[in-house]
C-alpha cells in the first residue's frame, strides 16, 4: 500500500508540472529503454548460462595444451603450479613442473606477435633458468615459412641457453620475422624473476648441482651460505 | 590504309595525310632490339639453359595472348609484339635455375590477368613483366631466390636440382647484409656476376638504354631520375662503411639498370607529362632505396616499380600543363 | 527480395540466384580470410549458418517486441549475444577449428550478411521462415567459401581438406594462401558466377520468347 501511494504522490506530482506532449515523450523512451533492457539481460543470460557450462572444458582444453607440451619437454610432469605474479607481454603465464614432488623446472606461456598473429610457445626451463625445451602451442603464419619455426632442429636448438645466450642463436631465413619473434619470447621466458630466488634454495638442499645461472642473485632470503655470483659456467652452450 | 598519294588525284580521305613510321610493333622491335646484347650476355654466361628460358617464355606469352583473344572473340593482336616484349622482360628478371613452368605460369599471368582481363594492351594498370616477376617471387619464393654461380653448366631442360648447382649470393644479397661484394666493379658491370638472365651486364643494358634513347623511343627523364635517386640516397644512407664504393655497387647490382631503362619506362604505366615522370622515377627510387635497405628483401626493383605504376594516374593528373589561354582546370 | 513460398525456392535463392556472397557481395572479408583452406572455409561457414539461424529467429519472436527507432542497437545485442555462445562453445569442444579461425569467429558479429538477413527478412517474417531464410543463406556462404578454400588450398598447398590432390610434382603456389591469393581467386570466382547468371537470363529470356510464340500460335492471347 505505501509503495502504491508514493508512486501515486510521484505521478500527481509529476503530471501537474509536464505538459502532454513531454508525459508521451518520456513514456516512448522508458519504451524504449525498458525494451532494450529486457533484450541486453536476456542475450546476457543466455551467455552466463552458456559459460557456466563451458568454462570447465574451456580450461581444461587450455591445461591439455600445456601438459602435452610440457609431456615433450620434461617427459610428462605430475602437477603444475601456477604462479601468479604481473607478468608483460609476451609472458602469459607462468607454472611450476613437479615431477615425483619435486620442483623439476617451470613451464611458461609465451605470445609474440608473429608475421601474421601471436604464436603460442611454452617454454620448458629448469629452476634456473636455463631452457629445457620449446614446443609452438599455436601458430598462424604462412605456412612453409613462418612455420619453419616449428622446425624440430630448430626448437631443440634453445635447449641449454638462457636469457643472454638466446640473442646468440639464429634466426631463420627468409622467416625472419617469425623466428626472431620466438626469439623474442623465449628470451623473454628465460629472463624473468622467478628463478633468481632459485639457486639459493637448491643450494641448500640435498641436491647440489653444478649449474648456475648468468644472472647474479640480489641477496635475497640468504639463507646461511651466500652464494657468490658465478659467471658462465662451462655447461652451459652457446649457439 | 596503304593510299598512294601520287596515284590517286582525289584524296577525299580526312586529314593529316602524313604518317609517323612509328607503331606499336615499331617500338615493340626497337625494345627487343635493345635488349638483344644483354639477352645474349645472359645465354653467354648463364648457358644454353637461358635461352630454353627465354625461348619458354616468350612462345608462352603469345600462346596466351593468341588463346585468350580467340576465345573471347576479339582481334588478335600479337602481332604488335608487346606479347613477345613482356615474355622476354620476364624471363630476363628470372634466375637460370628456375624450373621451365614457373616462365609459363609467369607468361600466365602477365598476359592473361595483368593485361587481357584489365582490357588488353594500353589498359593495364601494371606492368605485366614486373607484376608476374612479383607474383611468381610471392608464389614460390624459395624457388625464385635460388641463385647458381655464373658460368656452370645446367641441363637444358629438366629441373635443377641442387646437386647440379651450388647456390651462391648475389652481389645485392652481399650489400643487404652490410658488406662490399667481392667481384670487382668491372665484373659487374660486364656482367661476370651471378643474378637474374638479364639483369647482369650493366654495359650492354646502357647500351640499350642508349639506343632507345637515341631512337627516341623512350625519353631521359624516367631512367635519369630513378638512377640519380637511388645514387643520392645512396651516398646519404650509407649501410656500409666505404661511401663512395657503396653507392656505386648499388647503382650497378641488382636489377636497377634493366628496371630503370625498360621497365619504368613502359608507356601505358608511366605517367605522360615531363614532371610526372621525374616524380615518378623519384618515387621508384625512393621505395627501391627503402626496400633494399631497411626491408625485407635484397632486389627491389620490381616491386617498386609496381607501386609507382598504382602512382601514375595521379601522377598525370596533377602534373597536367595548364592549356595556353584556358582557365586552369586542375584543382 | 519478395518472400518465397516454399522452402526449395528459398534455399535455391540463398544457394544460387541470391547467394550472399557472390551475389549479393556481403561477408567478403571473411570469405577472404577465413577461406585459406577448405576445412577452415567449412567451419567458418557452418559458425555463420548457426548464428544466422538462431539470431534469425530470436530476431522472428521479437519482432512486435522490439521497436522501430532501436532496432539496428537491438539486433546487434542479440547477434554478438549468439556469436559470444558460439565462441565459447568452439573454444570448449572444438578448440582446434578455434584455434585456426582465430579472431574471425568475434568478427562474424559484424558480417554484413547477418544485420543484413535480420533487417530485411527476420523483422518482417514469421519465425520458421525466418529460420528457413537462415538455413538457406548460411549455406549459400558455406558454399561459397568452400569454393573459395577449396581453390586456395588446392592451387596453394596442393591439398584438399588436408589429403594430397597432386603428386611429388607440383609446386605450391604459396601465394594463394596469402591475401593476394584470395583476392585472385575471389575476382574469378565472382567472374565465373557472373558469367553463368549472364547466360542464365539470356537463356530465360529466350524461353519467354519462345512461350509467348507457342502462345500466340495457339491462339491464346496473354498480356
Amino acid at each position: 500500500m505505501k509503495i502504491n501511494d508514493l508512486i501515486n504522490k510521484v505521478k500527481t506530482s509529476v503530471d501537474s508540472k509536464l505538459s502532454k506532449e513531454k508525459k508521451q515523450e518520456i513514456k516512448y523512451y522508458f519504451r524504449m529503454g525498458f525494451r532494450l533492457l529486457i533484450i541486453a539481460a536476456l542475450t546476457a543470460s543466455l551467455m552466463a548460462f552458456v559459460y557456466s557450462i563451458t568454462k570447465d572444458r574451456i580450461a581444461e582444453n587450455e591445461l591439455a595444451v600445456m601438459e602435452d607440451a610440457l609431456e615433450k619437454i620434461f617427459d610428462g610432469c605430475d602437477e603444475l603450479k601456477s604462479v601468479k605474479g604481473d607478468y608483460e607481454e609476451p609472458v602469459s603465464a607462468v607454472y611450476e613442473v613437479y615431477k615425483g614432488g619435486q620442483r623439476k623446472g617451470y613451464a611458461i606461456q609465451v605470445a609474440p606477435v608473429g608475421f601474421k598473429d601471436k604464436i603460442g610457445i611454452v617454454v620448458g626451463t629448469d629452476n634456473y633458468g636455463k631452457c629445457m625445451g620449446v614446443e609452438i602451442t599455436s601458430i598462424s603464419d604462412t605456412p612453409g615459412v613462418g612455420t619453419k619455426v616449428k622446425d624440430r632442429a630448430y626448437l631443440d636448438g634453445f635447449i641449454g641457453l638462457s636469457s643472454d645466450s638466446v640473442d646468440g642463436y639464429d634466426v631463420i631465413s627468409g622467416a625472419t620475422i617469425s623466428s626472431s619473434a620466438v626469439k623474442k619470447g623465449i628470451a623473454a621466458a628465460l629472463a624473468l624473476d622467478v628463478f633468481k630466488g632459485n639457486e639459493i634454495d637448491e643450494s641448500t638442499s640435498e641436491e647440489h648441482k653444478n649449474e648456475s645461472p648468468d644472472e647474479s642473485t640480489s641477496g635475497e632470503e640468504s639463507t646461511g651460505e651466500s652464494v657468490p655470483a658465478e659467471s658462465s659456467s662451462p655447461e652451459q652452450t652457446q649457439a | 590504309m596503304n593510299t598512294d598519294y601520287t596515284k590517286n588525284p582525289l584524296t577525299v580521305t580526312s586529314p593529316p595525310h602524313l604518317k609517323n613510321p612509328e607503331k606499336t610493333s615499331t617500338i615493340m622491335l626497337d625494345v627487343i632490339i635493345a635488349l638483344l646484347p644483354a639477352t645474349a650476355w645472359g645465354v653467354y654466361v648463364f648457358g644454353w639453359r637461358a635461352l630454353s628460358i627465354i625461348l619458354v617464355s616468350v612462345f608462352s606469352a603469345v600462346f596466351f595472348e593468341i588463346v585468350y583473344q580467340f576465345f573471347m572473340n576479339i582481334p588478335i593482336t600479337v602481332k604488335d609484339g608487346s606479347a613477345v616484349v613482356t615474355g622476354l622482360l620476364l624471363a630476363l628478371c628470372l634466375p637460370v635455375s628456375v624450373p621451365l613452368w614457373i616462365p609459363v605460369a609467369g607468361s600466365f599471368f602477365a598476359i592473361i590477368i595483368v593485361k587481357q582481363l584489365f582490357g588488353g594492351i594500353g589498359k593495364n594498370i601494371v606492368n605485366p613483366a614486373i607484376a608476374a616477376r612479383v607474383f611468381l617471387f610471392l608464389a614460390w619464393p624459395e624457388i625464385m631466390s635460388y641463385y647458381t654461380q655464373p658460368y656452370t653448366k645446367l641441363p637444358l631442360f629438366k629441373n635443377v636440382k641442387i646437386a647440379d648447382a651450388v647456390a651462391s649470393a648475389t652481389p645485392l644479397s652481399v650489400l643487404k647484409n652490410g658488406k662490399l661484394p667481392e667481384d670487382s666493379t668491372f665484373d659487374l658491370i660486364i656482367g661476370n656476376v651471378g643474378g637474374c638472365i638479364g639483369e647482369v651486364s650493366v654495359i650492354l643494358l646502357l647500351a640499350g638504354g642508349v639506343y632507345l634513347l637515341v631512337r627516341k623511343t623512350i625519353n631521359w627523364h624516367i631512367p635519369v631520375s630513378y638512377i640519380a635517386t637511388v645514387a643520392v640516397l645512396s651516398f646519404l644512407f650509407p649501410q656500409v662503411e666505404a661511401t663512395f664504393s657503396f653507392v656505386q655497387y648499388e647503382l650497378i647490382s641488382g636489377g636497377l639498370i634493366l628496371g630503370a631503362f625498360f621497365m619504368a619506362t613502359d608507356y601505358v604505366t608511366s605517367p605522360v607529362t615531363k614532371w610526372g615522370r621525374i616524380i615518378y622515377g623519384i618515387g621508384c627510387g625512393v621505395i627501391t632505396v627503402a626496400i633494399r635497405f631497411y626491408g625485407q628483401y635484397a632486389g627491389a626493383v620490381s616491386f617498386a616499380i609496381m607501386i609507382m605504376n598504382l602512382f601514375v594516374w595521379y601522377l598525370d593528373m596533377y602534373t597536367r600543363p595548364s592549356r595556353f589561354g584556358g582557365a586552369d582546370k586542375r584543382k | 527480395m519478395s518472400k518465397k513460398n516454399t522452402v526449395i525456392d528459398q534455399f535455391k535463392e540463398g544457394i544460387i540466384t541470391n547467394n550472399p556472397t557472390l551475389v549479393q557481395m556481403l561477408g567478403i572479408c571473411p570469405a577472404l580470410a577465413t577461406t585459406t583452406s577448405a576445412i577452415n572455409a567449412l567451419g567458418m561457414g557452418v559458425s555463420v549458418i548457426a548464428v544466422l539461424v538462431f539470431s534469425n529467429m530470436f530476431i522472428s519472436l521479437l519482432r512486435k517486441f522490439i521497436p522501430n527507432q532501436i532496432r539496428i542497437a537491438s539486433y546487434i545485442i542479440i547477434i554478438s549475444g549468439f556469436v559470444s555462445i558460439l565462441e565459447l562453445l568452439l573454444k570448449a569442444y572444438l578448440p582446434s577449428l578455434s584455434n585456426s579461425l582465430g579472431l574471425f569467429i568475434p568478427l562474424i558479429v559484424v558480417n554484413c550478411i547477418i544485420l543484413a538477413r535480420a533487417e530485411s527478412f527476420a523483422s518482417k517474417n514469421k519465425v520458421i521462415p525466418s529460420i528457413i531464410d537462415g538455413l538457406a543463406m548460411g549455406s549459400g556462404f558455406t558454399f561459397a567459401l568452400v569454393i573459395l578454400g577449396s581453390v586456395r588450398e588446392i592451387l596453394g598447398a596442393g591439398t584438399l581438406f588436408g589429403a594430397q590432390v597432386f603428386g611429388g610434382w607440383f609446386e605450391p603456389a604459396v601465394l594463394f594462401i596469402l591475401p593476394p591469393g584470395a583476392f585472385i581467386t575471389l575476382g574469378f570466382v565472382i567472374a565465373l558466377v557472373q558469367k553463368l547468371q549472364r547466360r542464365r537470363s539470356e537463356y530465360v529470356k529466350q524461353q519467354e520468347i519462345e512461350y509467348k510464340r507457342l502462345e500466340r500460335e495457339a491462339g491464346i492471347w496473354r498480356e
